[in-house]
């Protein structure tokens, strides 16, 4: 390696593990750069604007401020202190054929909540709970890793509903009904959503990104929007900085990729590795199609009731994925989620701005079929959302609707994926995809990377940009 | 006891974390040199259970940071189990 360097580290992509990452970089005192292909950061923690409604792309909450891996982060980056999240309380309202359940912002009243509908069950559940938040990580991890999250829920629960109700949530986190995801997973997830739910940045997902951006600014990091690379410069088995748009090279002593994985191994690194083979044979995780609606009157009524309503009119959620093409093909939407951006903020909305997005996972399909299918996909959404939000169509007053090919473009996740690699049985070990590559100095982070405990969410991404740093962090000060 | 514990270890290990066995020594740190977390530390400890079949407490995890100790641990567990 040559004795010169522009930069410590370049990081590639700057949606929340990227700005992690180099806040985390910056912080140690290495020279960092990120670059961004897109016009705003944040990947899918991003928001937008249209017509004077505001939207948030595609992340409506976090889970695990209090504890855990993303209460650690915001402490020791010093923005528990400087910036606010408004905690939604009940953070969720699940509703399946005969009944309605809310899911609080603690586990003690989803508990109480939990045992309203289903008394007969209360000390099952009980015994649930006591098991997933009581035990260490250690012995979940013994017990539960080869299991399936069906067989977790069927050693403690009788009934179906129940169950229909633990995996509804699961499966709008992560995408994966609850046969074909690790029982250790889903607890992980449920230790940070149900333990210490609904947190939304006060003034939408943009807010909480731009705000890593500054502190990343502060820390004398330096960011680049639209920004693309082109390649990554190699010569085995090291990495010696980027290519951008413009042709010019960039170099530094480590890279770090926090983008789509396809697109670090097959389109910036040309060269044969062994991720190239491993990103086409990994299966990845289902995207989602989005339908955004300002409104012309106040819907406080509606959002009062929660601000993110799950509406299921099939209850057997492995039934309910294993057809979700049924959902778009016949027009025949079986679940939903239904969001209120804007009840979500304490700042007050003006009565003829308020905004909702309907949310529905979707299956592998040709992206023809979605710019084809479109409009009438859209108009059955909303259809759906009115049978839970009485006179939604008459209220409309703008709408429109993004595809996973609409997710893909702006963020090149392949297929539009939500959660990167699917968070399924056989790919839950951190070895599976690590953050370690075969290049001495290239390290990945973002939902791309195989974590041990799942993929997505916020506060797994922002954890792998925190342990890239650490890698890089702990290499450069030994050197 | 196992005849060749070091060498299974290291393949065990190297296995778990993606890496090549001949980049392990004995005193290979995988917390620092290697970027092992908590979740990797205890997947390296269940793959080490269920090999020798042994079981190694919560509170050793944390000690687990090289192959030598791994090793030590492995000894200490086979060495329990036949008493």
């Amino acid at each position: 390696m040559s004795e010169h360097y522009d930069y410590d580290a370049i990081i590639i992509g700057a949606g929340i593990s990227g700005l992690v990452c180099g806040c985390y970089l910056a912080k140690a005192g290495f020279k960092t750069l990120i670059l961004e292909q897109h016009v705003l950061a944040g990947g899918y923690c991003t928001s937008f604007k249209r017509e004077g409604y505001n939207f948030d792309s595609a992340i409506h909450y976090f889970g695990g401020l209090k504890t855990g891996s993303l209460h650690t982060i915001i402490e020791e980056l010093g923005i528990i202190n400087e910036f606010k999240f408004n905690q939604l309380d009940p953070s969720d309202r699940i509703i399946i054929p005969n009944n309605e359940v809310l899911i609080r912002s603690n586990i003690e009243d989803t508990v109480i909540e939990l045992k309203k509908s289903w008394k007969e069950e209360s000390t099952n559940i009980d015994a649930f709970f006591e098991f997933i938040t009581a035990t260490s990580i250690a012995t979940l991890y013994r017990k539960t890793i080869d299991i399936s999250f069906s067989e977790l829920l069927s050693n403690y629960f009788r009934n179906s509903d129940l169950k229909s109700v633990i995996s509804i949530l699961l499966h709008g986190n992560m995408g994966l009904p609850p046969s074909k995801i690790s029982a250790f997973v889903a607890i992980v997830f449920m230790r940070e959503f149900l333990l210490d739910a609904g947190y939304y940045p006060e003034g939408g997902m943009q807010s909480f990104s731009n705000y890593l951006v500054s502190k990343f600014i502060n820390l004398k990091g330096e960011i680049r929007l639209s920004s693309k690379v082109t390649e990554i410069i190699t010569k085995f088995p090291n990495v010696h900085g980027i290519i951008g748009e413009d042709g010019k090279k960039i170099s530094s002593k480590y890279v770090v990729s926090c983008i789509d994985a396809n697109q670090t191994f097959n389109s910036l690194i040309p060269s044969r590795t062994s991720e190239k083979e491993k990103v086409n044979r990994l299966e990845i995780s289902s995207s989602v199609f989005i339908v955004y609606l300002g409104l012309e009157n106040d819907t406080s009524e509606s959002a009062a009731k929660c601000c993110n309503t799950w509406y299921f009119k099939e209850s057997d959620v492995d039934a309910y994925h294993n057809n979700l093409l049924d959902s778009f093909t016949q027009r025949n939407a079986k679940g939903i989620l239904v969001t209120f951006p804007c009840a979500k903020n304490n700042a007050k909305i003006k009565h003829n701005k308020h905004t909702l997005q309907i949310f529905i996972s979707t299956p592998s399909i040709n992206e023809d079929f979605w710019i084809n299918n479109k409009e009438s996909i859209s108009a059955n959404l909303i259809s759906t959302a009115e049978e839970i939000i009485p006179n939604l169509r008459k209220n409309i007053n703008l709408s429109f609707s993004a595809t996973p090919a609409t997710l893909k473009k702006y963020t090149l996740n392949t297929n539009g994926a939500s959660f990167g690699w699917a968070s399924t049985i056989n790919q839950t070990n951190s070895f599976v995809f690590p953050q370690t590559t075969s290049f001495e100095n290239l390290i990945l982070a973002g939902h791309w990377v195989t974590m041990g405990s799942g993929q997505g969410g916020i506060s797994t991404v922002a954890l792998s940009g925190k342990k890239a740093a650490e890698i890089i962090v702990s290499r450069l000060k030994n050197n | 006891m196992p005849q060749n514990l070091e060498q299974e270890v290291k393949e065990l290990i190297a296995g778990v974390i993606g890496r090549e066995p001949e980049e392990l020594k004995l005193e290979t740190n995988f917390w620092k040199d290697l970027g092992v977390d908590s979740i990797k530390a205890i997947e390296i400890t269940v793959a080490i259970e269920r090999k020798f079949k042994v079981s190694v407490r919560d509170e050793e995890i944390p000690k687990i940071t090289t192959v030598g100790q791994a090793v030590a641990v492995i000894k200490g567990a086979l060495e329990k189990k036949a008493k």
